[in-house]
């Protein structure tokens, strides 16, 4: 079969138009921790957010008690989104992250959850967990929380489909 | 080959390009409690008894408070919003969206209001919904809302914006 040069030249029109309205892009979305936590209803009588610090983008738990975090993931699109946390790099503590979807009306849609277990690696290194997540209809919400995070522990980075 | 055939593959190009979105409008979601912060001083610190709840963020303070919410855009042009309360109040509040330039100058947008009387004849496990909008008219401006005085036990579930 011949293909004449001005459909080939319709074609790499077509496909520049395509990744540049990000079609044909490779869809991820990045953070750092400290940029994107919250802390989830802390114990009364307690300040969390006077001491979780920032190290290298990192959020670092450096209260004397367990803290739990709340990470919001902006999405654009229903289906399954993959996502890869690392911890931080200075703890090889153990605590679990679970993704949940909202559709803002009091129920959330649990996904696949990911532990960081102490066995993972060594202290100096990260690890990473990839939970997964559902968002079953437009408009949907994403949210990651990491329950109990120690003293000492923290998240490095997320990356998610979008 | 045939312009017929050139026509057909165009075609299938096409309805690809729309089905993996390029074509489509730019929706994007996040949680309340995943985007706000606390707009103004208090002599309490709100960030202590504001609490989550299934993605919202409610307010659990004896006392109102603003609440600011961060939305990234990648597009110039008017940004339609879908903003939904928390569904264990029906308290009345406004919220106003804002696009900025980063030179002290900003763009207010249609503000909305939850009225209270809304809520008439809906249960009380529902949320409100409201749907603000603002202009970016130029490239490299952000987006905002502040949810202005929000009461105890309201609060912000789910907001939806095109980016």
């Amino acid at each position: 079969m011949s293909i004449d040069p001005s459909f080939n030249r319709l074609l790499a029109i077509a496909a520049g138009i395509a990744l540049a309205t990000g079609s044909l892009s490779v869809q991820a979305r990045q953070t750092t921790g400290f940029a994107s936590f919250r802390v989830f209803n802390p114990t009364p009588g307690t300040s969390p957010y006077l001491c979780l610090v920032e190290q290298s983008g990192a959020v670092v738990n450096n209260c004397p008690f367990d803290v739990t975090l709340v990470f919001g993931l902006m999405s654009d699109n229903v289906g399954v989104h993959s996502i890869t946390v690392q911890s931080y790099w200075g703890s090889s503590a153990s605590f679990p992250c679970t993704p949940y979807a909202y559709a803002g009306t009091g129920q959330g849609m649990q996904g696949n959850a990911g532990t960081f277990y102490q066995t993972n690696y060594n202290i100096t290194s990260t690890s990473t967990i990839n939970p997964t997540v559902n968002v079953a209809a437009a408009g949907d919400s994403i949210q990651l929380i990491c329950w109990g995070v120690p003293p000492g522990a923290g998240i490095y980075t997320i990356n998610w489909s979008p | 080959m045939t312009t017929h055939a050139k026509r057909t593959i165009l075609a299938a190009a096409l309805t690809l390009t729309l089905a993996t979105g390029a074509m489509t409008a730019d929706a994007r979601s996040m949680t309340g409690f995943g985007s706000f912060k606390v707009k103004g001083t208090y002599s309490t610190n709100p960030y202590a008894c504001l609490a989550e709840n299934n993605g919202a963020v409610v307010n659990n303070c004896p006392f109102s408070v603003s609440l600011y919410f961060n939305l990234p855009i990648d597009n110039s042009g008017l940004h339609w919003m879908t903003v939904q309360s928390f569904w264990g109040s029906t308290a009345s509040f406004s919220c106003d969206p804002y696009g900025v330039s980063g030179i002290g100058e900003g763009t207010t947008g249609l503000s909305e209001t939850f009225f209270a009387t809304n809520s008439i004849g809906i249960p009380f496990y529902a949320t409100n919904t409201i749907y603000p909008s603002v202009n970016t008219p130029n490239g490299g401006e952000s987006l905002y809302m502040i949810c202005w005085n929000v009461p105890p036990g309201a609060g912000i579930a789910n907001i939806n914006w095109t980016s």
